[in-house]
């Protein structure tokens, strides 16, 4: 079924088809609050909020060109935004290894993939608002730049412009900091 | 290092994901919670819907032509201002009717008094009144003899 149709019929109250939404964005909006805020538990009160909001004002969103992906990324920013303002900001990188990575993945390949993580989370969250916005729904979440513009009420140009910026700002972090030495070595230990 | 390594390290970030226990306990809560539905107007424009509200609408309209001075009399009887200066008219008039009754009730008065201190007012003359009782007297006593003769026919 097409995203397009599935939103038609949660706009109408079909809780199996917004089911079908949540199972298909998710991840992905997680991933996004996790990167964002650093620490499981309010990435998971982050994204319950989104598809909550989501759902009880779906009627609200209209269809013209302007994606679901985006109209769902919008909130998850207010959240995001709402959560900074309320709370103190808090990392807990370290936290993350084992709490956040696929089960789907062998013990061996979690531990290594678990300190990738957390290498480019840390480098990641050096960067400014914009352009961890732009990596993260572009090279992470595979959005589309016309599906970030939106998101991020930008023309797909300026879009373009933050992420050749930002992709430049994390390759001097990852230099500075010999993120990529570390990687290696972590990998072949 | 290049940038495609660096994209590369970028979407190492994609193994992150929700415990499936959080995306059910958080699917399950969302999707209990009763949703704010807007009021959904095309309930009005279902066919049968609109032939009914049709109906009613020509059946109001026509009432308005056919009964236009009672309705203007109702709504005359239920105006506020109207029935104000209603109000003040049955003040007024039961102002004027209390005036009156006390100016008579003066004139009344004034004349008595003027009777009881004038010499006109013979009626009130203790020699006429003393005469008077005396015809009454008498009137007494043709009385009581009428009453004599009259037991003594029933005897």
């Amino acid at each position: 079924m097409q995203e397009e149709e599935l939103v038609q019929k949660a706009k109408k109250g079909d809780a199996q088809a917004f089911g079908k939404l949540y199972d298909l964005h998710m991840p992905a909006i997680y991933r996004f609050a996790l990167v964002k805020v650093s620490n499981k538990t309010d990435a998971e009160d982050i994204t319950h909020q989104v598809f909550l909001k989501a759902w009880k004002h779906i009627e609200e969103y209209k269809f013209q060109g302007f994606p679901f992906t985006s109209w769902l990324y919008r909130i998850a920013q207010n959240a995001i935004i709402d959560f900074y303002r309320t709370s103190r900001t808090h990392q807990d990188i370290d936290a993350l290894p084992e709490i956040a990575l696929s089960s789907h993945l062998g013990l061996d390949d979690r531990v290594d993939k678990a300190v990738q993580v957390q290498l480019v989370m840390s480098a990641i969250s050096r960067l400014d608002e914009t352009g961890q916005n732009v990596l993260l729904m572009k090279f992470v979440n595979e959005l589309s730049n016309k599906e970030i513009a939106e998101a991020l009420e930008k023309s797909e140009g300026a879009i373009r412009v933050i992420q050749h910026r930002a992709l430049k700002q994390l390759k001097q972090l990852f230099e500075h900091h010999g993120t990529d030495e570390h990687y290696r070595t972590t990998k072949d230990a | 290092m290049e940038q495609m390594n660096i994209i590369e390290q970028l979407k190492t970030l994609k193994y992150i994901k929700p415990s499936e226990e959080f995306a059910f306990l958080s699917k399950q809560a969302i999707l209990q919670t009763s949703r704010r539905r807007a009021f959904d107007f095309s309930f009005f424009f279902r066919p049968l819907y609109v032939g009914g509200f049709a109906s009613v609408f020509a059946f109001l309209l026509a009432l308005s032509f056919i009964l236009p001075k009672s309705q203007e009399q109702v709504y005359a009887s239920l105006d506020l201002k109207d029935l104000t200066s209603e109000l003040d008219d049955v003040t007024i008039s039961v102002q004027l009717r209390e005036v009156e009754y006390n100016k008579s009730i003066e004139t009344t008065i004034a004349s008595a008094l003027k009777e009881i201190s004038s010499d006109e007012a013979k009626h009130l003359n203790p020699s006429l009144l003393q005469e008077e009782k005396g015809d009454v007297n008498e009137i007494d006593d043709v009385s009581q003899q009428i009453d004599k003769l009259l037991q003594e026919v029933l005897q």
